[in-house]
């Protein structure tokens, strides 16, 4: 786990909902939602908040299950803020969406990349780190 | 008043406020004066009208009152509609069946919205507030996603990993809209730029450059609906609303997802050419929601003027352009005309079933394929309007 006060993620705190994830998170390990009706695997979709379901058959017997924490990158984006006033580029985050290998995709932060040398089917691996006041979230390294 | 409605309904009016960096005057100010404006275009009072069908922007202050505002008396039809994007296609749809159903004779369409504020930049009117910093649905917000254009970015760079795609190409849609906002007196961006011009503008979110982002505007667009047979009695020909259609894919995250391959054009479109009774080509003119010059590129594929990966190469070929074999977007489209949602494309194209597109006309204009698209490609509605009505 990395705690660090310059991260480029943001502060989120744990509620109800998101509690079991964030504790898994805190112990290394990352955490989907299990179905315990159709066994679905899926991560609550920023929809409406407050619909905790299954998506497949709408179930509320849902609970929260560790998982490899390996995957492939489906795609990505590059964000940078503006440029300084002396033109110095902001650096890069990188934003992707990787596929875990049990079938949810996760929105994340990409470490350790080349960000122009990434390809679509990438293997990546979860790691986490912890900005400061806020809970640990899931990043993602090559391998 | 008994209407026949044996031809189905058409467009008979169409109202375009001032537009762009218009300060000081609020949505349902530009709502009251659109609806106006389509009135008069169409040889009606707005005492005429017995619908009223309002579709909110960014910001607040349109909805049912708009109805008292106007005066609006005894009506038969009055309702809110969002399904952002895709809302205008929905609402003329909505105006066409309770017109055939003899529910309501003359319902006017209004969209409206003044995002921008003096002094603030065009983007700040899309970002979403900083993510309340609880609950799942705030990790995108956590990890760097912010409004629309880093999930557009997203479904962009899957269409380029899997066909291929290229920046050039989203840049061939960018000059080719450009080009025909040059002829369009409405457009506010009306200065030609090459593919130079947009591979050097700033990178807003990899690999969309801001020359693929479409512009933000304050204003309102009204279009009223009535029968054919009483459009024909009106001030302006009648644009007849042939054929419509709906496809909202609901995409989830996970393994199989379609999410930046595929849109609800793939349903729509097809849905819609056949309930007006034509096929592709039979299409003159396209006016495409283009958001970004992706949504143009993947709207057209799932239309199938090309094939499924073909849609760079179809921009790179000058087809889209004035002059094309496939004029699209011409009226500069949001990239470089107007903002307006869904109403951006469908004024363009009453303007062109019309014939009154004056420099930008298209020489054949019978029928014109219109689309409509919100969320993150998630709503989509396809409109097929045409100079007659369907056999």
């Amino acid at each position: 786990m990395t705690t660090t006060s310059t991260s480029t993620l943001g502060v989120m705190v744990r509620d109800e909902e998101t509690a079991p994830f964030f504790d898994a998170a805190a112990g290394g390990r990352l955490a989907v939602q299990q179905c315990a009706r159709c066994g679905s695997r899926q991560f609550p979709q920023p929809f409406t908040p407050g619909t905790d379901r299954c998506h497949s058959c709408l179930s509320p017997e849902v609970s929260w299950e560790p998982v490899s924490g390996q995957g492939t990158l489906v795609t990505w984006t590059v964000l940078r803020g503006r440029p300084a006033a002396d033109g110095t580029p902001a650096p890069a985050t990188v934003v992707g969406v990787v596929e875990l290998a049990e079938g949810p995709w996760v929105h994340t932060q990409l470490r350790g990349v080349d960000e122009t040398a990434l390809a679509a089917g990438q293997p990546f691996t979860v790691a986490f780190e912890q900005p400061e006041g806020g809970e640990p979230l899931p990043v993602f390294y090559p391998g | 008043m008994t209407t026949s409605t044996a031809s189905g309904a058409a467009i008979a009016g169409l109202g375009i406020t001032e537009m762009g960096k218009v300060y000081g005057r609020s949505t349902a100010d530009f709502a009251l004066d659109a609806v106006q404006r389509a009135c008069a275009d169409a040889g009606l009072a707005v005492s005429d009208l017995d619908g009223l069908l309002t579709n909110a922007g960014l910001t607040p202050g349109l909805g049912l009152p708009l109805s008292r505002d106007l005066g609006l008396r005894d009506l038969k039809l009055l309702s809110e509609v969002q399904g952002y994007g895709s809302s205008a296609g929905t609402m003329i749809a909505m105006a066409a069946m309770a017109i055939q159903a003899g529910s309501a004779t003359t319902v006017a369409c209004v969209f409206a919205d003044a995002p921008l504020k003096e002094g603030k930049a065009a983007g700040a009117a899309y970002q979403n507030a900083a993510p309340k910093a609880a609950g799942f649905s705030t990790l995108p917000g956590a990890v760097g996603l912010y409004g629309a254009n880093p999930y557009y970015a997203l479904a962009a760079r899957r269409h380029m990993e899997q066909y291929g795609t290229t920046s050039e190409q989203l840049g061939a849609i960018a000059t080719s809209t450009r080009a025909w906002a040059a002829l369009n007196p409405l457009a506010q961006m009306r200065t030609p730029i090459t593919i130079e011009d947009h591979q050097a503008s700033r990178m807003v979110a990899d690999p969309l450059h801001l020359l693929d982002c479409c512009l933000v505007s304050n204003g309102g667009v009204a279009v009223v609906v009535t029968s054919a047979e009483r459009a024909a009695d009106l001030a302006q020909p009648p644009v007849h609303v042939r054929g419509w259609a709906q496809a909202h894919p609901g995409y989830v995250m996970e393994r199989g997802s379609s999410f930046g391959l595929v849109s609800g054009a793939a349903q729509s479109g097809p849905a819609a050419l056949e309930m007006a009774g034509v096929t592709l080509d039979d299409v003159d003119v396209r006016e495409i929601y283009d958001c970004y010059t992706y949504t143009t590129l993947i709207t057209l594929e799932d239309y199938g003027i090309c094939g499924k990966g073909e849609g760079g190469a179809l921009a790179e070929s000058g087809a889209l352009a004035p002059g094309g074999s496939l004029p699209t977007n011409t009226g500069g489209g949001q990239l470089s005309s107007y903002y307006m949602w869904g109403m951006t494309p469908m004024s363009e194209a009453v303007i062109q079933a019309r014939g009154q597109g004056g420099e930008r006309q298209v020489d054949k204009h019978d029928v014109v394929l219109v689309s409509g698209n919100g969320g993150v490609l998630d709503y989509h509605s396809t409109v097929v309007l045409g100079t007659s009505a369907r056999a």
